[in-house]
């Protein structure tokens, strides 16, 4: 198994520790044998007014600094409920969709970046639905479907056998420009949604897509 | 809180909404007086909406609709010449509203003038077919008629890049009540805007910085127009107030940041923060990958 990068190189993972810090000085950095982490109280606040507060923790993937890291909410106040808070059964915080996180940030977020914008936007929308609010921005449909619904954007289709299409030519890796376009338009790629599946294919990792277009395939 | 940050909630707080309260009683008037212009001259003049509105740089404290009512070059309903055009219009108006002669524009109030209901007629004629190009009428100068187009006005601004800027530059004049005119003063910011490359705060203090150290050689021209005289709104005058007031505002961020400027802002209710900051992030679509 590969070193993790926070052993091979302690000195970013010290700057992340600095960064973090910086934006939410009430998570500790916790240091284990199975893995690094932060844990504590995680402040959403601005211009001095404390708006929400949850305590969490971030567990940080040992391949890359930039990974999507783990988050579970570890106080108790959001239920485990999958529909209305998008929890999984194990706790962890289905924060974002990482077809769409990759397609958006194609080199990844330092964590202090990941946790100044998207973790704090998720919990900002848990808080709302802690308060009866509705989630602010859509959520996706679980699984696959939310991520037949992020291809359709994709495409600027509402048809899920082209976002499946799609799906299937990003993971087999054959985008190629003289191919029929996914959407089913009969025209070839160049001609037709060159821009956005060609963004799709160099920004979102291949295993991303992967694992459930062979699921379409069936 | 960024200076960005306060600067864009300033800006939040200044927004007109289509179905906000003002922007409700613009269109009831707008509708009357489409119906009081539509009886009076037919359906040939066409009224068009300019201004703010279509520039994107409407803000709360300081609104108004213009309302551009051009005739085709060979209508003569409401008279041969741009002066007839424009006392017809102005007459036919009258019958509704107390009107007010304001430039090339027709401002109405209430018959008591009591209401302002900030909207300007604008009376003109097409120079050719529907194209843009029109020509109106300088009802307090002594000229005959001005040549102009509405689309290049609004494209000018619109599609500037500084939209933002432009909304807080007309914050501040209001607020610092300096006589310039709204038009001048998107010129202006353009002209000053233009190649520069930097954040809100710093857009806003390049400005302010050219107002301070270049007020008597501040230049506009129209874009619609090189031949229309437009120095005439820098007037000494107001070229004083500018440098004045740019002096006193950089020198208020020195002290006390843009607060100073702006004042505080409005208490947040706490939902609507969380609503905000909820969607600050390009991805924030929560997924659960089962199912």
């Amino acid at each position: 198994m590969a070193e993790a990068w926070y052993r091979k190189h302690p000195e970013v993972l010290d700057e992340v520790r600095r960064r973090v810090f910086e934006i939410q000085p009430n998570l500790k950095f916790i240091d284990t044998v199975t893995g690094v982490l932060f844990k504590g109280t995680f402040l959403i606040q601005e211009g001095g007014r404390l708006y929400e507060e949850f305590e969490v923790e971030v567990g940080l993937s040992s391949k890359s600094a930039v990974s999507i890291p783990v988050v579970r909410e570890v106080g108790g106040r959001i239920p485990h409920m999958a529909d209305l808070h998008h929890v999984n059964p194990d706790g962890t915080l289905c924060v974002v969709l990482p077809d769409e996180y990759w397609y958006c940030f194609p080199d990844g977020l330092h964590i202090a970046e990941y946790i100044s914008g998207p973790l704090r936007s998720h919990l900002s929308g848990q808080a709302l639905v802690l308060r009866g609010e509705p989630w602010p921005q859509r959520d996706w449909a679980h699984g696959v479907e939310g991520q037949l619904a992020f291809y359709c954007e994709v495409l600027g289709t509402n048809d899920r056998q082209a976002a499946a299409r799609l799906m299937l030519m990003l993971a087999t890796g054959k985008v190629k420009g003289h191919r029929e376009c996914p959407c089913g338009s009969g025209r070839i790629v160049r001609e037709c949604h060159q821009e956005g599946i060609w963004k799709a294919s160099v920004r979102i990792p291949r295993e991303v897509v992967m694992r459930r277009a062979k699921g379409l395939q069936r | 809180m960024t200076d960005n940050e306060y600067l864009r909630r300033v800006l939040a707080n200044q927004d007109v909404s289509d179905d906000s309260d003002e922007m409700k009683d613009l269109r009831t008037q707008r509708e009357k007086v489409k119906v009081l212009l539509t009886t009076e001259f037919g359906g040939a003049p066409v009224l068009l909406e300019g201004g703010s509105k279509a520039k994107g740089t409407m803000i709360k404290e300081s609104y108004d609709l213009d309302l551009p009512y051009y005739f085709p070059r060979d209508d003569n309903s409401a008279g041969d010449t741009l002066k007839e055009i424009y006392q017809s219009v102005e007459h036919a108006l009258n019958r509704e509203y107390y009107v007010e002669r304001k430039g090339v524009a027709v401002r109405l109030h209430d018959m008591k003038n009591t209401v302002d209901f900030r909207i300007d007629v604008v009376p003109g004629r097409f120079v050719n077919g529907f194209d843009g190009d029109a020509f109106l009428f300088p009802a307090t100068s002594e000229k005959e008629r001005l040549q102009t187009n509405l689309d290049t006005h609004i494209a000018h601004v619109r599609d500037s890049g500084v939209v933002d800027a432009i909304r807080l530059m007309k914050l501040w004049r209001t607020r610092k009540g300096i006589a310039l005119k709204t038009f001048a003063l998107e010129l202006l910011t353009v002209d000053v805007l233009m190649g520069f490359r930097g954040s809100l705060p710093e857009q806003l203090e390049a400005v302010l910085t050219e107002f301070r150290d270049r007020a008597n050689k501040l230049s506009i021209a129209d874009p619609a127009n090189s031949g229309n005289d437009l120095l005439g709104m820098l007037y000494p005058g107001v070229r004083i107030r500018l440098q004045i007031g740019a002096q006193d505002t950089l020198s208020a961020i020195k002290a006390g940041g843009w607060e100073a400027v702006f004042g505080k802002l409005p208490e947040e209710d706490s939902n609507e923060a969380l609503r905000r900051i909820s969607l600050a992030s390009p991805v924030s679509r929560p997924w659960c990958d089962h199912g």
